[in-house]
């Protein structure tokens, strides 16, 4: 309290001596005088502080957004795309087209390794052209399908098939065929995996 | 509401109050007419009763009794002017005493009546300095007017004697009495701790008045004496007014008859008031109006800040702190805000937007998905669950663009003719909500009963949860359950293959007496095909990412697929009341059984052993029984 006071009375003592200053100018002096400090201090403000205070409230508006985005999504979501997420479960985003290729093969292979089946496979590219899906991810979405054919037993194929679905690596099953082979006691079974990937390298 | 009465005020009546030691005495003075009047005299403990009689009366004007000590008395000479330039010359001695130092609201003014000669008056000029705090008492009305008490006494100055006001509280003497110079009035202060030095000091003062006075020295000295002797001793000192005077005044006032004017004690407590009312009605009137505060309308708020930041330093410094308040608000507030934003985030800005475009990206997946992709594995299971009994599916195509297509067979039920059973089955498929539109062709059945037929639906929602009952849900209900109820923990932990895919065995060399679901349960439920025992790594028992994993939820399946529940069995079978024991059969009889014949038997001992009260023996022997026919089926299949 006392340095407070101490320097407001130092402060008055300044002003008096500018004041006193002041009064003894010259009209044009005096004008110079009320003049610059202003446009000193409109710099400072203009350039110093109202720069940071925008750039924060930009910052600020970006947070909010994606909050408030992020907060009323899923009451957005409409009825078929939340049994969809039920129905699939969690996918990833796609990648790109050699490295959606590579783990689409690897992982059919690690699946049928693991179930000890021979399968016979088919690399094909199609265009999705979904302008949505497009849209979101910001280039176009190709497809590779792998055409699988396999036969083993019902429990094995289900599982095969059930596995296959449920790599992330895999986005669908597109075309399923399964045929009892009563002499074998096995099922012969084709289907379509699809991994979605990026038109371009890279990933978004 | 009643209306309140219009507040009457009798602007001539005055209320005029000393404070005395610990109460207050109040003189009610009527102004009005020629002659002022007092109508009462009386005495109250606080100046709030002062008021409140005062209001009572209907009277407003207060004034309050100001002390000699609190007050500068100056008798000044003025020129033989007329009146109002008298008042002028008055004012313009008292600005040049004063030099603007005390408000002209302290200041009372007032010419004396007496006439030196040709060319001369006297002025009297009584001041209640600032530094001087006179009565104090927050009761005291803002409104309340000061009469100084040299003011009071000037009634009782006459030519025969002084006047005499002495306080031995604050020291203060005044003086008042007139001569040849005219009117003289003086307050001086004695201040002696001495009672006797005080007034020696008192009869000092009086004496010199006297000589200045013009009264010869033996002439002063008697005067004072007398004065002294006569001088009536009161709470505060004492006070000297003659007799002479009291008479006088009485001559200038009327007074009420309930007043005791002439009982001379009464006189010792009002005769200064008396004094004071007096003075207000005639030329000192100028003398009994003074003010605490000079009176002007209250100030409203931009006056107040008007003049407050009229002073330049402060203005300087008014001008500076809002600038600085305009740099620094806007940045503290943004701060703030995104402070406040920032911990409300789960991550850091960058990380959270990053994250939302990839939900975003999913949720765009999740739509296309939606549109054109169908959970295959959640499908065949819902398919299985929609398969009826009695019916054996031989080719299943399910796709997007065409639909699910089914080949398959139906036989004969007991209760059913096979193409009843197909037609239940697309009743299911229908009531699933999964498939629509579901058409079917049969070929003419066989020699055996047995129709060959195609189904063909729609896929309408592969996404929805199938709309299937409990008791057709293989998720809820094994097959092993539905043909003979739910095994107990036992039979389940002996029986790791009656599991749906793993329990079912197949017929390829009669293909007609294999059971319904030979395929399609081989195709149920993901959770079911993963937990079997032929799919034993770690990722493929964990519950699976996709696919409707309604296994995983429903108790039943623990028992089925291994797990020991421990559970009393409940099934329907258990409340059988007279189940036949089944036969005891030898090696070499179970080899000779078919599978139908061993499952039959199997069922058997199952219900047997519910039954409640079963001897230890039997038991024993049933239990036997059912692992021997158990590791039968093994090996059969």
């Amino acid at each position: 309290m006392k340095f407070l006071h101490s320097l407001n009375s130092k402060l008055d003592t300044k002003i008096d001596l500018a004041i006193g200053w002041y009064d003894l100018q010259e009209r044009a002096i005096k004008w110079a005088a009320i003049a610059i400090p202003i446009l000193a201090a409109y710099i400072i403000l203009d350039y110093g502080f109202w720069t940071l205070s925008s750039a924060l409230a930009t910052r600020g508006d970006r947070i909010e957004a994606a909050i408030a985005v992020s907060k009323t999504r899923e009451s957005k979501l409409q009825g078929d795309v939340k049994s969809s997420v039920r129905a699939f479960g969690p996918v990833d985003a796609p990648a790109s087209k050699d490295t959606g290729a590579s783990a689409l093969t690897g992982s059919i292979a690690a699946v049928f390794k693991q179930h000890n089946t021979t399968y016979g496979l088919t690399i094909r590219e199609q265009r999705i052209g979904s302008r949505d899906l497009e849209s979101a991810v910001g280039t176009k979405i190709d497809k590779v399908v792998a055409e699988l054919r396999f036969e083993a037993s019902p429990d094995a194929a289900s599982a095969i098939i059930a596995q296959l679905e449920a790599a992330p690596e895999i986005d669908s099953i597109s075309d399923l065929k399964l045929n009892y082979q009563p002499q074998t006691r096995k099922v012969t079974v084709q289907l379509s995996a699809e991994a979605w990937t990026l038109d371009r390298g890279g990933s978004v | 509401m009643k209306p309140s009465e219009p507040i009457t005020i009798d602007r001539s009546l005055i209320g005029i109050a000393a404070f005395q030691r610990n109460s207050w005495n109040l003189l009610l003075l009527q102004g009005a007419g020629e002659r002022a009047r007092v109508l009462s005299a009386s005495s109250y403990a606080s100046i709030g009763e002062v008021t409140e009689a005062l209001h009572a009366a209907k009277g407003a004007d207060l004034r309050i009794m100001h002390p000699t000590s609190a007050t500068i008395v100056k008798v000044v000479r003025l020129p033989m002017v007329a009146a109002s330039q008298m008042k002028q010359a008055l004012k313009l001695q008292a600005e040049g005493m004063l030099l603007g130092a005390t408000p002209a609201c302290r200041v009372g003014l007032a010419p004396i009546p007496d006439v030196l000669g040709l060319d001369e008056r006297q002025g009297l000029i009584l001041v209640w300095p600032e530094s001087a705090a006179g009565i104090v008492d927050r009761g005291i009305p803002s409104t309340a007017q000061f009469i100084p008490e040299p003011a009071a006494l000037l009634p009782f100055i006459t030519s025969d004697a002084p006047a005499l006001i002495a306080d031995r509280a604050s020291g203060t003497v005044l003086l008042g009495l007139r001569g040849d110079n005219g009117m003289t009035l003086r307050s001086t202060r004695e201040n002696t701790t001495d009672d006797a030095t005080w007034r020696a000091s008192v009869r000092g003062s009086l004496l010199e008045s006297l000589l200045n006075a013009g009264r010869d020295p033996a002439t002063a000295a008697n005067e004072a004496d007398r004065v002294l002797a006569d001088a009536i001793e009161t709470q505060d000192g004492f006070r000297g007014i003659s007799r002479s005077a009291i008479s006088a005044v009485c001559g200038m006032i009327d007074f009420d008859a309930s007043i005791p004017v002439d009982d001379q004690k009464w006189w010792n407590t009002w005769a200064l008031l008396v004094g004071a009312a007096i003075a207000t009605q005639g030329e000192f009137a100028g003398l009994t109006e003074l003010r605490r505060e000079e009176e002007h309308d209250a100030p409203t708020i931009t006056d107040r800040l008007i003049q407050r930041y009229s002073n330049r330093r402060r203005s300087i410094k008014a001008a500076a702190a809002a600038v600085l308040l305009l740099g620094i608000a806007p940045v503290l507030f943004g701060w703030m805000r995104v402070s406040v934003l920032e911990w409300k985030l789960p991550s850091e800005l960058s990380a959270f937007e990053r994250q939302q475009r990839g939900v975003d990206r999913r949720v765009a997946i999740y739509k296309e998905l939606a549109n054109n992709g169908m959970p295959v594995a959640k499908m065949l299971g819902d398919l299985a669950c929609c398969t009826a009994d009695g019916i054996e599916l031989v080719s299943i195509h399910l796709s997007k663009n065409q639909g699910l297509v089914l080949r398959g067979t139906a036989r004969t039920q007991s209760d059913a003719a096979g193409s009843d059973i197909v037609a239940r089955m697309v009743s299911q498929l229908r009531e699933s909500k999964i498939f629509d539109a579901v058409t079917v062709s049969f070929a003419p059945p066989d020699a055996r009963g047995i129709y060959v037929f195609t189904l063909n639906a729609e896929i309408e929602a592969p996404t929805v949860a199938a709309n299937i009952p409990e008791d057709r849900d293989w998720a809820v209900k094994t097959f092993v359950e539905r043909k003979w109820g739910k095994l107990s923990a036992d039979e389940t932990m002996e029986a790791p293959t009656t599991a749906p895919v793993a329990a079912l065995p197949t017929n390829p060399t009669n293909p007609s007496t294999t059971p319904a679901t030979a395929v399609t349960p081989a195709v149920a439920p993901p959770t079911a095909v993963v937990t079997a025992p032929d799919a034993p790594s770690a990722e493929s028992s964990s519950t699976p990412t996709r696919g409707i994993g309604r296994r995983v939820e429903t108790p039943p399946t623990e028992g089925a697929t291994g797990g020991a529940t421990g559970e009393p069995v409940t099934g329907p079978a258990s409340t059988a009341v007279a189940i036949q024991l089944p036969a005891e059969f030898t090696d070499d009889e179970l080899k000779a059984m078919s599978k139908e014949q061993a499952r039959a038997v199997i069922g058997e001992i199952a219900m047997a052993r519910k039954q409640p009260g079963l001897e230890p023996a039997v038991l024993e022997r049933l239990n036997k029984d059912w692992k021997r026919l158990l590791e039968f089926l093994k090996s059969q299949s």
